[in-house]
């Protein structure tokens, strides 16, 4: 498989792109990552920066006529009646959309099982799922089709695929790319993402990307991140930077490969000068329940507006209620269900102080802490998963197993904080690995120049 | 069926506020799982009021070696431009793409 950049891009006749596309596109079928292709139709004039630059879409980011249907029965003939603002800006610096990419439904999941449309194989072992919920996303760029994808993270649904195939994930500061045109699971949560080969692609995107959205009034334009041109990484310095560890993750069982990688990667930053010290990240251990409670009751809120009655599936009834219940109990796979009756559960009135009230005041109170924490550290060094991928079908029928794979990437959703995976190595059995970066709040291009530093002297 | 955190009755309840009906066996398999979860939600709901004050005071973090201190802060300026548009004190309202 031959991977894709924008340099590549940039740098070859479009026909030539256009080829690699089509054949990537083609010989990759058998892995269902794309749910529909485009066409590559490259520009004859030069519009911008990503000049005739092949990116996918997950499913759930929409493109103006056509379909976004969230990997669901629900929104499987839903015509996109506009472009998301990322995806607006993305078009005019002349990026080619190459197709829509499969996801879990409604981008709840952590393998790309919970598609309606099935699953999708991770490239670099078809035994195994490529990670979830933008499992298709990194596969696309796995096999080389584009030089980036556009996915969504809502607890991890970025980076922990773009771990599993060996790419470069990258979830910004809440705010920095607008959430219009995504399709809503946690509004709190969401925030679109990058899945590439390398962090200069990233980098590029994301001053693309990033602006004001007057229609989505938590966006905010980054000038760093906007202005940004070439990176030049000598004047990029480890020493200085201080980076907080982990001595040991007691309680959370992580597997021996990745614990051998993270100490390796550990030694040689420190090598290169960055200062690394203990740290003990306050309420990790329990950012999934947390995450759980905050984001089911958000979806159960957010996912009522499937109701037959404005938007995708009906299916038909006596009455109104008995049309809606209809609607919803065939639109919706087993996944979403269980997460919307959660959500619904820890809201209920006689319940909602006790998990829902709880949930806000803990994440209120992590906020503070991690706000102390970057204040006198400048990132924090995690794995992204507690192990490599794993086999099609092994915990699908395990949803507290399934849940456990975001116990180290939920927590830069719950505190809106940035973070970028990289790759680090494989495990004994072959499979890859990622190891995750996160900075405080606006520190994206910071982060990322870090990133790709880092990134750089590894290879 | 093991001994599960939540009753096959309630979630009947909680199906009728979410608008969503399920066959029976998908009722028992929904009931396990979510017994599972809840297990799991638990912690949270089970951390006391202690824990949760005693967390606010920030853990120092073994930093003894850092020379620099760094706070991450906004300018007025990138705040203003943040800012949305306002006319005579009031936010403008974009119009919406299509509507003339």
């Amino acid at each position: 498989m031959k991977k894709l950049t924008i340099a590549d891009t940039l740098n070859s006749p479009a026909e030539q792109i256009k080829n690699k596309v089509k054949s990537a596109i083609n010989n990759s079928k058998g892995l269902n990552i794309f749910l529909e292709t485009y066409g590559v139709k490259p520009s004859k004039t030069k519009k911008g920066c990503l000049n005739n630059v092949p990116f996918s879409l997950k499913d759930n980011i929409l493109l103006e006529g056509k379909i976004s249907s969230c990997g669901s029965r629900m929104l499987e003939d839903f015509v996109s009646p506009y472009s998301a603002f990322v995806v607006e800006k993305l078009l005019a610096a002349g990026a080619l959309p190459v197709g829509r990419t499969n996801m879990d439904e409604f981008a709840m999941g952590s393998s790309t099982e919970n598609s309606a449309f099935g699953p999708t194989k991770n490239p670099l072992n078809s035994e195994y799922v490529p990670g979830g919920s933008s499992g298709g996303a990194a596969a696309s760029v796995a096999v080389g089709s584009c030089a980036f994808a556009l996915g969504s993270d809502t607890g991890g649904s970025v980076r922990q695929p773009a771990a599993f195939c060996d790419l470069y994930g990258f979830k910004p500061t809440y705010g920095v790319f607008s959430r219009r045109g995504l399709v809503s699971f946690c509004s709190s949560f969401d925030q679109i993402g990058i899945i590439a080969n390398n962090v200069d692609d990233i980098i590029t995107v994301s001053s693309v990307m990033n602006d004001k959205d007057p229609f989505d009034l938590t966006s905010y334009a980054d000038r760093d991140l906007q202005d940004i041109e070439k990176i030049n990484y000598d004047n990029v310095d480890l020493r200085g930077k201080i980076v907080g560890i982990m001595s040991g993750f007691d309680p959370i069982p992580v597997s021996d490969d990745i614990q051998s990688r993270y100490l390796e990667l550990i030694e040689k930053m420190s090598d290169l000068g960055a200062e690394m010290v203990n740290i003990s990240p306050p309420f990790l251990e329990n950012s999934v329940p947390l995450y759980q409670i905050l984001s089911t009751a958000e979806a159960s809120s957010n996912l009522s507006r499937y109701d037959g009655i404005k938007y995708g599936l009906r299916k038909e009834g006596k009455t109104i209620d008995s049309m809606r219940r209809s609607t919803r109990s065939f639109g919706f796979g087993e996944e979403v269900k269980r997460r919307i009756i959660l959500g619904t559960y820890v809201t209920a009135s006689e319940y909602s102080e006790q998990y829902y009230k709880k949930a806000l005041k803990i994440r209120g109170l992590m906020r503070k802490n991690y706000e102390a924490f970057f204040s006198t550290i400048n990132y924090i060094l995690l794995p992204t998963t507690p192990t490599p991928p794993f086999r099609l079908g092994e915990k699908i029928n395990d949803p507290v197993s399934m849940y456990f794979s975001d116990v180290f990437t939920a927590i830069a959703n719950i505190l809106g904080t940035p973070a970028i995976t990289m790759p680090c190595g494989e495990s004994s059995d072959g499979l890859p690995i990622g190891i995750q970066l996160m900075g405080g709040i606006g520190s994206d291009l910071d982060l990322l120049k870090f990133a790709g530093k880092v990134a750089g002297e590894l290879k | 069926m093991k001994n599960s955190k939540i009753t096959k009755k309630e979630i009947r309840r909680i199906l009728d506020l979410a608008k969503i009906t399920v066959q029976p066996e998908e009722l028992t398999k929904l009931t396990e799982d979510l017994g599972d979860i809840i297990v799991e939600i638990d912690k949270i709901k089970n951390l006391s009021e202690d824990f949760l004050v005693g967390n606010v005071i920030f853990q120092q973090v073994n930093n003894q070696f850092s020379l620099t201190s760094k706070k991450m802060t906004y300018s007025l300026e990138r705040i203003k431009e943040n800012f949305p548009v306002t006319e005579g004190g009031d936010p403008v309202i974009p119009p919406i793409k299509g509507d003339k």
